[in-house]
């Protein structure tokens, strides 16, 4: 079947405008006449369906609905990968998981450089104790933006690049489980960038984050942006589990046993199970405050036979395995990584699963600790004091792992091996501060205060993002075949890990000191406090662009070609060739020997390539 | 940018490793469809449990807002028989016959349309409206995206049997698809009998 | 195995010493300056929460920090040579060690936050609901005080002084006082910092703390919980006084706010916002 047009990422802008506007005049036609929008001048109805129009649009510009028509009529299933040479093909939908990898890491790469640009606003805003930079709305929007667009972005920062492009490749797998589907997870997720920051175009949305009711049900269309772009977050996230579960439970290469699998595909698939149980919940709640400000009903309003709490109960019962979603990709990453430049096999592999596992298990259990205060379920908070401190146990095992890999050990430090051993240092900072918000006493004081916030950058930004970096300058070359400059990583690293705990380490003295999250006006013997602490984040700033700086010198000008293996890893993604072939591996690889049996005499390599005779994948 | 595209195909995995991906991805999709809905259902629980406003069953105290039974029950006849239909055709299509299969998946696609259909038509005459009180809005809420959840299955049921339509098949393979539906279906079902059991018995 | 615990030795002896070092230090030097103060009785078990947990994490991040210390000088590769390190899969007491220490912190840490909570502090200051666990000895002649958010102000009630309504705080010293936090529109988050209350205002829901008050002196409040606009001036300052002090404050205000008294609806647990509207 020979397509009309060229299907891309121009057709899908087309096709998501033209949606939009369909969509909005559909709304206006049928939410016309209905007596509760009589006296405001904004329809969310309207403003819905133009969103929902604008992602159909949006898909079926990409060439989303080809397959799924063509299979409703009975063609049958298959996977033709068609391959455009050159950037073309990163412009549009492609199943191949390594294009896939490389479009998540610059799609959700200038996200979050969107969203430290936001970070970078609010920190001039705070620069004074009173409003000065910005309006009290548009710096609300800006807190809003910053933190929905890090926390939707970074949600796919490791599984989305990392996590697409080298399972498959570390399991001995010639693709994802669901290559289409996997080409949408990724596409939802710039749609949902776009669709979050039109929120500017109807005056930005008040409630952060978190998107408490009832404030969101009594915020302007801006709220409409948040709820939907959220929404395509989840399924999007929901999506990438599925997929990337499907894929490590069924399509390891033969001999890769439970017990060979690399460490960062177990945190993959501990990191799957939240994603496939948690989004859904996610996106239940968002629905109910779509349908609270479109078809009037109740969910969260007191007045009307709703909660609030309903939906502070459904959101954290996400918003917990979510940041667990963050954390554990990282977990994986510097398990990853350290083996490698010790040069040592890892020290206690079961048991770093075993944590692993245990942190995806416990993190359905804690929710309610983001409600200590909240008024709800007094009896519950030992409870929550338990199962919360409890997943420092699991957690707590990262570090035994990193302790015992690094025991005799012969460390290389490359810049890969720099953010690795950070992400420790800002982990266990941001660790041990969550056990000052579990503690209802103490978290009487940190609650909803700079503490917190101090704490979450401390796990997000110190540790996902920490590990992130260390996984980019590990496995970059292998993805883009061209080696990065290691001068330039390491003044990334040291500018990095400075100015990032001279931004966030003295904010726990501000929330200690009653500056409550989110505002705009703070009491003035902060200010020198603020001060030290927006100087720091524009230094951080500055470290970010000696990234992008690195990036687009390696990558465009010095363009020196990568060998396959520059790090002598014995992961099996290290063993194809540079830049990896389309189909990965010629035959399915027979899996002989352990991932990080370094210095272990007589190890066998961790691969066959090429079996002699290939043997059927029977399981 | 201009490149010409050009077709490789990635080697076809065999057709039982592909039958394993789909059906733990019906699992899957199976286990996140339960957790969607368990937030109605906790929003039923705990709305009702909280009463705010004395609102959750409408405005006039002592009264609760009617729904109407019979399409209620209609639903879930229609729901269940054609979950159980597919069950059926499983059975055909795991003994030795297999000639009933197809008309019984193709029932229960009918079932299942008919379901999504008077489930629209009970929503022209609710006789309640959906600002009146927490069951309203569950009730809307539940109904609604089980509503778009079943539709989502009837077109998978759809492919199934236009797949085997146009290109008979082996069984074996027809077989495992059905079976992998089969999961998903029967999924809702569970899920439309709490529904019914919650919106139509408890209330 | 000589070298081997040589390393352990010297490790641990620093971890000792420098914790041995760090824990004084934290319970007198930073301790007396961690929040929120001894204003109030529930205050006073926060900050000795604070100063607990901060010197049960001291010997962990030392732990770590001596350790990856150690670790980074002494275990390197000698001059970018790529050699292998000891193949040492991991060594079973000692995981066993370190998952029985780290649960029993931990267990220990729950059951003495739970016992903070519950039985000594009644709830610690946080807002519990309408229905408290715990209330403690003598919450019926407690000084009830309404607290009603809205955007984007406090204002109080006291239903023991004909549920007058005041637009400042004032208590009395040496008194247990049982805040009734509740609000009008969006959900905001009362927070008496120097008093160690901290309880979500929530339309529809009455939401107690208890507190017992010490000594006189003033507070912040302030709103731990996003609201809108501007949610970082809902700031105001309260005063602890002496009863005479309250007993005087609280006729000044009744005669001021007779006139407005007749315009407040009957005083309720918690009141419904008529059914939101999008903000104008």
């Amino acid at each position: 079947m020979r397509r009309l047009v060229r299907l891309n990422l121009r057709t899908a802008i087309a096709f998501g405008i033209a949606g939009f506007f369909l969509g909005a005049w559909v709304g206006r036609e049928i939410a016309a006449g209905h007596d509760y929008l009589i006296g405001t001048d904004q329809d969310d109805v309207a403003v819905f369906m133009g969103f929902l129009f604008a992602t159909i649009g949006w898909l079926a510009g990409l060439g989303f609905f080809n397959y799924p028509v063509s299979r409703l009529l009975g063609r049958p299933a298959g996977y033709p990968v068609e391959e455009a040479k050159g950037t073309a093909r990163y412009f549009r939908m492609s199943t191949d998981h390594k294009v896939i990898g490389i479009q998540y890491f610059f799609g959700v790469g200038a996200f979050f450089l969107i969203g430290g640009l936001n970070a970078m606003l609010i920190r001039t805003e705070l620069l004074t104790p009173n409003e000065k930079a910005f309006p009290a709305g548009q710096y609300l929007t800006l807190v809003g933006l910053h933190g929905t667009m890090m926390i939707m972005m970074t949600s796919a920062f490791i599984l989305g690049p990392f996590g697409n492009y080298f399972v498959p490749l570390m399991i001995g797998a010639r693709r994802m489980a669901f290559p289409r589907i996997e080409a949408m997870t990724f596409w939802l997720t710039p749609l949902a960038g776009l669709v979050l920051m039109s929120a500017i175009a109807w005056n930005g949305f008040p409630t952060g984050w978190t998107g408490y009711a009832p404030l969101a049900d009594q915020a302007r269309a801006g709220m409409d942006a948040y709820i939907f772009a959220f929404m395509l977050i989840g399924i999007s996230l929901c999506l990438n589990g599925l997929n990337l579960m499907a894929t490590i439970l069924t399509m390891r290469a033969p001999g890769m046993t439970w017990t060979r699998l690399p460490i960062f595909v177990w945190g993959v698939l501990s990191t799957s199970i939240l994603m496939v149980l948690a989004s859904p919940v996610l996106l239940a709640a968002l629905l109910m405050g779509m349908l609270d400000r479109t078809a009037n009903t109740g969910f969260y309003l007191a007045s009307t036979g709703g909660s609030a709490y309903l939906y502070e109960n459904l959101f954290w019962f996400f918003g917990h395995p979510e940041v667990y979603i963050l954390a554990l990709p990282g977990f994986g990453i510097v398990l990853e990584i350290l083996p490698v430049f010790t040069r040592k096999p890892l020290w206690g592999y079961k048991l770093a699963v075993a944590g692993m596992l245990g942190v995806a298990f416990l993190s359905f259990f804690v929710w309610q600790h983001h409600l200590f205060v909240s008024g709800i379920n007094s009896t519950l908070r030992p409870f929550y004091m338990l199962t919360t401190e409890m997943i420092s146990v699991p957690t707590g095992i990262i570090f035994l792992n990193g302790i015992g890999t690094l025991w005799l050990a012969k460390m290389r430090y490359t810049v890969p091996m720099l953010f690795s051993l950070a992400f420790f240092f800002n982990f266990l900072i941001g660790g041990l501060s969550g056990i000052f918000l579990s503690d209802v006493p103490s978290d009487v004081t940190t609650h909803g205060s700079y503490f917190t916030m101090a704490h979450f950058h401390y796990t997000i930004m110190g540790g996902l993002v920490f590990a992130f970096f260390a996984a980019t300058y590990y496995w970059l070359p292998k993805m883009t075949g061209l080696v990065l400059n290691e001068k330039l990583g390491k003044i990334h690293f040291w500018t990095m890990f400075v100015f990032f705990n001279l931004t966030f380490f003295p904010l726990f003295a501000a929330g200690f000191l009653d500056m409550p999250r989110r505002v705009s006006t703070y009491a003035p013997h902060l200010q020198v406090i603020n001060d030290l602490v927006s100087s720091a984040a524009f230094c951080l700033g500055i470290s970010m662009l000696i990234f992008v700086g690195n990036l687009i010198y390696s990558l465009v000008f010095a363009r020196i070609p990568a060998e396959q293996n520059p790090w002598h890893s014995r992961g099996l993604e290290w063993q194809v060739p540079t830049p990896v072939p389309l189909h990965n591996f010629d035959e399915i690889p027979e899996i002989t020997g352990d991932p990080y049996d370094y210095g272990v005499p007589g190890a066998p390599p961790v691969a066959r390539l090429r079996p002699a005779s290939a043997p059927a994948r029977a399981r | 940018m201009s490149a010409e595209p050009t077709t490789t195909w990635i080697p076809a995995e065999n057709p039982e490793l592909e039958a394993r991906i789909v059906s733990l991805g019906s699992y899957l999709l199976s286990a996140a469809t339960t957790f969607f809905f368990i937030s109605f259902l906790f929003a039923f629980l705990y709305l009702r449990a909280l009463n705010s406003n004395g609102l959750w069953g409408g405005p006039k105290p002592g009264h609760h807002v009617p729904t109407t039974t019979t399409s209620g029950i209609a639903i879930l006849a229609c729901v269940l028989v054609s979950v159980l239909l597919v069950r059926l055709a499983l059975v055909e299509l795991r003994g030795s016959t297999r000639a009933l299969w197809w008309p019984a998946c193709a029932g229960a696609l009918l079932l299942g349309l008919a379901a999504v259909a008077i489930q629209c038509w009970q929503y022209t005459d609710l006789g309640f409206g959906t600002e009146e009180g927490g069951y309203a809005s569950v009730y809307l809420g539940w109904t609604g995206f089980f509503t778009i959840f079943t539709f989502g299955a009837m077109l998978w049921l759809e492919t199934i049997l236009a797949t085997a339509r146009r290109a008979p098949a082996k069984a074996p393979e027809v077989e495992k698809s059905v079976a992998s539906f089969s999961v998903f279906w029967a999924t809702l079902g569970l899920v439309e009998i709490a529904a019914f059991i919650l919106l139509y018995g408890v209330k | 195995m000589a070298r081997l615990s040589s390393h352990a030795r010297r490790i641990l002896a620093m971890w000792l010493v420098s914790t041995a070092v760090a824990i004084p230090l934290i319970i007198w030097v930073l301790g007396p300056h961690l929040p929120p103060g001894d204003m109030t009785a529930e205050a006073s078990d926060q900050t000795s929460a604070n100063i607990v947990l901060t010197a049960v994490c001291a010997p962990i991040v030392l732990l770590i920090l001596v350790y990856f210390g150690y670790a980074l000088v002494v275990f390197r590769a000698s001059g970018g040579q790529i050699e292998d390190g000891a193949p040492i899969r991991g060594h079973a007491p000692t995981q066993t060690l370190w998952l029985v220490l780290t649960s029993a912190t931990v267990l220990a840490l729950a059951v003495w936050g739970s016992l903070v909570l519950v039985v000594s502090a009644h709830g610690a200051g946080g807002g519990q609901g309408p229905n408290p666990i715990d209330p403690p000895a003598g919450a019926k002649e407690a000084l009830q005080v309404q607290v009603i958010g809205q955007q984007w102000n406090w204002t109080y009630r006291f239903p023991g002084y004909g549920a007058i309504e005041t637009a400042h705080l004032d208590l009395p010293a040496d008194r247990l006082v049982e805040f009734h936090v509740t609000s009008l529109d969006v959900t905001h988050s009362f927070w008496a910092y120097e008093l160690g209350v901290k309880a979500d205002a929530v339309p529809g829901v009455d939401n107690i703390a208890f507190v017992h008050t010490r000594k006189p002196g003033s507070f912040s409040i302030r709103c731990a919980e996003l609201c809108g606009l501007w949610h970082g001036h809902m700031y105001q300052t309260g005063q602890v006084v002496s009863t005479a002090g309250f007993a005087s404050w609280m006729a000044s205000e009744q005669k001021a706010e007779a006139l407005n008294k007749k315009y407040l609806p009957p005083y309720s647990g918690h009141y419904y916002p008529e059914p939101q509207r999008r903000a104008g």
